[in-house]
């Protein structure tokens, strides 16, 4: 505003009162205005950035990224915020008359400045022209301090920040489940899905991927699981899919077998492969631990809910690894052999759950048991290692091979199809997002990928 | 005139009006907000349309009025016969010095300073008319000839809001000829008991002449040296554009039961009304607030509700109010820095729960 041609006394006491007060006010408040739009759009955009990294992050989200790319958005994107609120806050920023006029509301001066400035606008040519200079001059000498507008200002601030506090703690409130689960997608190989004719590979070459493939997969430690799988994937019947991982999924979450079973076999390989046969330890059906067992037990041939004495073909591991028909009714079960050396793998059908991989090569121990297939059969350990292979059958009968890790000792037969020189912990988030990524590109519907979360979730917890 | 001049004379200003309105107060007891508003007309030479059930004061309110100024008073009670002619005047025959015959324009009532139109409703159309074209033109036309009305000229017209059977309500162009319309609301019970004392007595209370009709032309004058901000101004203009159904800035309630609202006379009357309040509070600039305490007398027999406002019962006292909640007072501020206007009510709701008419600290 273009100060008009005034008197001498009338322009001193502007000068020295009205002027000074309302040019410092509005430095002030664009002052304000500038700092708070920086800070809010920065704050947002960070906010904005710490979403885009929490997916980044988040399994099963964009993975296969490195920090460093994921970060160097994240750290630019505020730094244009704060830019950008400056600019905005600039487009803001008060003229003199405006000032006037914030000051006349804040103060309740009844618009005495607003029409100090229009009188001085038009040269004091009315008749109370001077007498309102004169007031407005008297009201700036009593300022002494406006109540700057802080808290408007402060408030969208804040909410900026307390959006960016829940970013930052978002992370820290999911806890343990999303740092363990987060390296495995920040840049960690995933061998099923990259390696050569993994499903990603595949798929990029355009190769399909087969429903038996897609439900061994899936269910690698049951067969008969699988093969169920692969006829409702066939038959496109993904309620029955659904079940099926819903009951693998509470298999492992709820199923006593597990702790039953770890419990065992550590018994087992501390004391000499002692088992009992599954009909003189009754406390398994109720996941009660076994007390001691004599060296010619069987490793065990049936899960809770079956009545002891189940006949080995239609028990748990019966059903485990079969190869053809099994007439007699024996359980015979068949895996690699577990001399030490990766025999295992060289089988025809892929190993599954109980079978396991067979162990490294001088990293194995072997339990052979002789007799009555699942039922019977002679115990025998030969440490070699790390690892242990329990092998159940008769003589010259298809034998039950199980491996396990000393690190991890039960899931061992679980996801067999890892590298055995990666820990469980490890390869179980790659495993369970290279599921998920293989049920998205099948076309399975997004619910019946939850119950393979759902089932991978549940193996961690046992794992824990 | 210099500043010392100026500040005596609004220190004066504000005496008189004080006088005055403590003369009215010796008749009228309570009324305090109806009284500011007819004194805030008076300063604007706006007319003033009373609206209030039979029997609380109004036609005293104006005899008080004029009681209290040395002004011209005339009462015209309106009725269905009543004719142009018997308000204008008419022309008469007499005889002249030489014997022979003239005709003279006798003027009217309506030729006085202050004019009473008491139950104006009840009037033909045509007589209304004559009535509101004088009004508004301040002048008479009789068989060809001009005549002036006196200055100050002020009508004090008052209406009967219950009794509707066999009148002729003000078409909408003609009311908006007033400057303000003032709802008159019963007295309260304090009110009342002094009023019983103060009007049953032996000696019925009087006003006498406190005001020159040249004082009260210098203060109409000086209400028109009250400088308006332009931002003042702004917000005065988007408060009327907010009243208009079709505009933008039209809040929901416009929107919904409003037909036709506010035009530039209600601008003009509006900020004429925040000038005067504020030279009555000795202040010489409009400000915010005194836009915000005019707008219910100024604006709400300038808007008209439609069918659906009809028939909901809308009330156009709370549209405005919510007019004056919504519209920001300053648009180029940014809306951190904006403030809201008053609540609703503003404390001022009436026992009855109509909103009252503002003149507070006036």
């Amino acid at each position: 505003m273009a100060k008009p041609e005034l008197g001498p006394e009338i322009r001193l006491s502007l000068q020295a009162q009205i002027y000074p007060l309302l040019q410092w006010v509005q430095r002030r408040l664009n002052l304000i205005l500038s700092a708070v739009e920086a800070a809010t759009c920065t704050a947002w955009l960070a906010a904005a950035a710490g979403l885009f990294l929490l997916f980044r992050l988040w399994p099963g989200g964009a993975g296969g990224t490195n920090m460093r790319g994921a970060l160097l958005p994240a750290l630019l994107v505020p730094l244009l915020g704060l830019l950008a609120g400056w600019w905005r806050g600039r487009r803001k920023h008060l003229n003199l008359a405006a000032t006037a006029f914030w000051l006349d509301r804040s103060l309740r001066l009844q618009e005495i400045f607003s029409a100090a400035l229009f009188c001085l606008e038009r040269g004091c040519t009315g008749m109370f022209d001077r007498e309102i200079l004169a007031r407005a001059e008297m009201a700036a000498l009593r300022i002494k301090k406006p109540s700057w507008p802080l808290r408007p200002l402060y408030r969208r601030t804040l909410l900026a920040v307390a959006a960016l506090l829940f970013m930052v703690l978002l992370p820290v409130a999911l806890g343990p489940a999303f740092s363990r689960q987060a390296p495995s997608s920040s840049g960690l190989p995933s061998p099923l899905m990259d390696e050569e004719g993994g499903f990603l590979a595949r798929e990029e070459e355009g190769q399909p991927v087969l429903p038996e493939e897609l439900a061994g997969f899936l269910f690698s430690h049951d067969r008969e699981l699988a093969e169920r799988a692969a006829e409702a994937l066939r038959a496109g019947d993904m309620e029955a899919l659904a079940g099926l991982l819903r009951e693998a999924g509470e298999e492992m979450g709820h199923s006593p077998a597990w702790s039953v079973a770890a419990q065992e076999l550590e018994k087992l390989l501390a004391g000499g492969g002692e088992l009992l046969p599954e009909e003189e330890h009754p406390g398994r059906e109720q996941g009660i631990p076994p007390g001691p067992r004599s060296g010619d037990d069987p490793v065990w041939g049936g899960r809770p809910g079956e009545e002891p004495g189940t006949p080995p073909e239609e028990g748990w591991i019966g059903r485990v690894r079969r190869e053809g028909e099994n007439p007699s009714g024996e359980g015979r079960v068949r895996a690699g052999e577990g001399s030490g050396g990766r025999e295992g793998e060289d089988d025809e059908a892929q190993p599954v759950a109980f079978a396991g991989r067979a162990g490294e090569e001088g990293m194995s121990r072997e339990i052979k048991g002789e007799g009555g297939g699942l039922t019977g059969g002679e115990g025998e350990v030969n440490a070699r290692g790390e690892n242990t292979e329990v092998l159940a059958g008769g003589p010259g009968e298809e034998k039950t091979v199980i491996t396990r890790s000393v690190d991890s000792p039960v899931f061992e037969y679980v996801l067999p199809d890892r590298d055995p020189r990666t820990p469980f912990a490890a390869a179980l988030p790659q495993t369970a997002r290279a599921a998920e990524e293989a049920l998205a590109r099948a076309g399975v519907p997004l619910e019946y990928e939850e119950y393979v979360r759902l089932y991978f979730q549940e193996l961690a917890r046992e794992f824990e | 005139m210099t500043m010392g001049e100026t500040k005596l004379a609004v220190d004066k200003y504000r005496e008189s009006l004080e006088r005055v309105r403590e003369e009215i107060h010796r008749v009228i007891i309570g009324q305090e907000e109806v009284v500011n508003l007819v004194l805030l007309a008076l300063l604007c030479e706006g007319h003033v349309l009373l609206e209030g059930v039979p029997g609380i004061g109004k036609t005293m309110l104006v005899r008080a009025l004029a009681g209290s100024l040395s002004l011209s008073f005339a009462r015209i009670q309106f009725t269905p016969d009543l004719m142009p002619a018997d308000i204008l005047g008419t022309s008469i025959v007499m005889q002249n010095s030489k014997g022979g015959f003239d005709l003279r324009f006798e003027k009217g009532p309506v030729f006085a300073h202050l004019v009473l139109a008491d139950e104006i409703n009840r009037a033909s159309p045509k007589t209304q008319a004559a009535l509101l074209e004088a009004m508004q033109e301040r002048t008479v036309t009789i068989r060809g000839e001009n005549h002036r009305l006196p200055s100050p000229f002020q009508v004090l017209a008052t209406q009967n809001p219950l009794e509707m059977e066999g009148t002729y309500p003000l078409p909408e162009a003609q009311v908006d000829r007033f400057f303000f319309k003032i709802l008159v609301d019963y007295p309260s019970e304090a009110e009342l008991v002094e009023i019983i004392q103060s009007t049953s007595g032996p000696n019925l209370p009087s006003c006498s002449p406190v005001l020159s009709r040249e004082e009260l032309l210098a203060l109409q004058k000086a209400v028109r040296e009250v400088v308006v901000p332009p931002n003042v101004a702004g917000y005065a203009a988007r408060l009327v554009l907010a009243t208009q159904p079709g505009e933008e800035a039209a809040t929901a309630g416009i929107r919904r039961y409003v037909r036709y609202g506010a035009g530039p006379r209600g601008a003009q009357a509006l900020v004429m009304a925040a000038k005067a309040r504020a030279l009555g509070m000795g202040r010489l600039n409009a400000g915010v607030e005194d836009l915000q305490e005019v707008v219910l007398p100024a604006l709400r027999h300038r808007i008209g509700l439609n069918f659906d406002g009809l028939s909901e019962g809308a009330s156009v006292d709370q549209l405005l109010l919510e007019v004056i909640k919504e519209v920001p007072v300053e648009k180029e501020l940014p809306a951190e820095l904006q403030e809201k206007g008053p609540p609703l009510d503003g404390g001022r709701k009436r026992k009855d729960g109509r909103a009252a008419s503002g003149t507070r600290g006036l």
